[in-house]
């Protein structure tokens, strides 16, 4: 289908996107890449009267590292993230997750900031960012705020956004030394929305996990992470044992919903051993 | 727990009889076009239909087609043997993959779970179905439609 009528802009500034947010916010959207938006309006599943466009806006692209801190402009397409060599050595979890991110078509157009405003549960982007404990920087014509995770991501397709505000930059801290990763999912066909998944990260130091985070995709209503397990895991050796009870509570309350695609109980198990591979990976990864 | 399933075509050897070959590239690309579809219709594709009639699959992201990603190579060999009745000899080819090859697949699916006495009789023969015919998933389901999962007493050679 055709997407119902709206009015295009293409501002080249942030100031220009922000001043348009402030005068139609509640009746726009902003287009990204247009990977998941585009789709919506085709189906007629949104029909906002305004699209903003931020392809003319290179002042949101950039992939930058200071003082250990990564820095990612909106946007920043996703191919782009996942070639960066910086991103490779020093967060190479997320680099493994734009790989699973739908085909690379799809990334060459795809923005970082477009799939995290999206905060569809089964996006790989946004659950990585809270494994990764990342903040989101926030601007409207009022100001700046900055937005950690937890807060961010409310439920399903709904983030902190208010309307006039635009998502600017992701900053991601640095991973201890010491810390092995892990990324997986599961979809029936390569590059589809994931039926679970999980991601990991795990330090050890003289064989003790000392920090553990563990994210679930496709879990709840937004990207999830299973803190409960992620102390269970704290203070002790990882055996297997210790992530098969980890992997079991990180699960505990979760409850997927299901669908033609795969039932409740089956996504729930499915996640299930999905952390249990992410955290065996990546307590590999951290002992080499 | 926590256990998973996948099922994944990994590798396929056809032979296909045929009347008089005149292009063999597209003999064999006829072959492997049906047997894609085959193994599509074996793993992934499933028309599905809520309570009250209405197909659900109406998009090709509910409605799993194989991708290139999903099939496997597929090394196909030719039994020409031209037809006594048409000049020329030529003969009909390139269907029966798509019989066949769902065949094939669930008749592998089933040697693999023989060892556990049970067995599929439909397609498409899913991961869930998997768990559930072996007991590591609890019977009764709430995706796509129900599915026989068959006691058998001896494997299936």
């Amino acid at each position: 289908m055709k997407p119902p009528l709206f009015d295009y802009h293409d501002p080249s500034t942030v100031e220009g996107a922000l001043d348009l947010l402030a005068e139609h916010g509640e009746d726009a959207k902003v287009l990204a890449g247009g990977q998941s938006l585009v789709p919506l309006l085709n189906f007629r599943l949104a029909s906002p009267d305004h699209l903003i466009d931020l392809r003319r806006v290179p002042a949101l692209a950039y992939v930058r590292r200071r003082d250990g801190v990564l820095r990612i402009g909106t946007m920043t397409r996703q191919a782009t993230l996942e070639a960066s060599p910086l991103v490779a050595e020093h967060w190479p979890l997320l680099t493994a997750a734009l790989g699973y991110v739908a085909h690379a078509p799809i990334r060459n157009r795809g923005t970082v900031g477009g799939s995290v405003a999206h905060a569809d549960p089964a996006a790989e982007l946004p659950m990585a960012f809270t494994v990764l404990d990342a903040t989101f920087h926030v601007r409207s014509r009022n100001g700046t705020r900055s937005v950690g995770w937890r807060d961010f991501f409310i439920t399903h397709l709904t983030t902190a956004l208010e309307p006039e505000e635009l998502l600017v930059e992701i900053e991601v801290p640095p991973v201890p030394p010491g810390t092995g990763w892990a990324f997986t999912e599961y979809a029936r066909r390569h590059g589809d929305f994931a039926l679970g998944g999980a991601a990991g990260l795990i330090t050890l130091e003289d064989g003790v996990c000392r920090r553990a985070r563990l994210g679930l995709l496709a879990a709840a209503d937004t990207p999830r992470r299973a803190e409960t397990a992620e102390k269970m895991l704290e203070g002790s050796p990882i055996t297997g044992e210790s992530t098969a009870d980890a992997a079991r509570a990180a699960v505990a309350d979760i409850n997927p919903t299901g669908d033609i695609h795969g039932s409740s109980e089956y996504r729930k198990q499915l996640i299930e051993g999905m952390v249990r591979r992410a955290i065996e990976q990546a307590s590999e990864r951290a002992g080499r | 727990m926590g256990e998973m399933a996948q099922l994944r075509a990994v590798g396929a050897r056809v032979v296909e009889g045929c009347g008089t070959v005149v292009n063999p590239m597209i003999v064999d690309g006829q072959v492997q076009g049906s047997v894609a579809q085959g193994i599509g219709g074996a793993l992934l594709e499933h028309l599905v239909y809520d309570e009250r009639g209405t197909l659900v699959t109406t998009s090709l992201m509910d409605y799993l087609m194989p991708t290139a990603a999903e099939i496997p190579p597929i090394h196909v060999l030719r039994q020409e043997s031209p037809s006594p009745h048409v000049p020329g000899g030529f003969e009909g080819m390139g269907e029966r993959g798509a019989v066949n090859a769902p065949v094939a697949v669930v008749a592998a699916v089933n040697d693999a779970l023989a060892p556990f006495g049970v067995a599929a009789n439909h397609t498409p023969v899913t991961p869930e179905w998997v768990l559930r015919a072996l007991g590591r998933l609890p019977a009764g389901h709430d995706s796509g439609e129900p599915m026989a999962i068959n006691q058998v007493e001896a494997p299936l050679t």
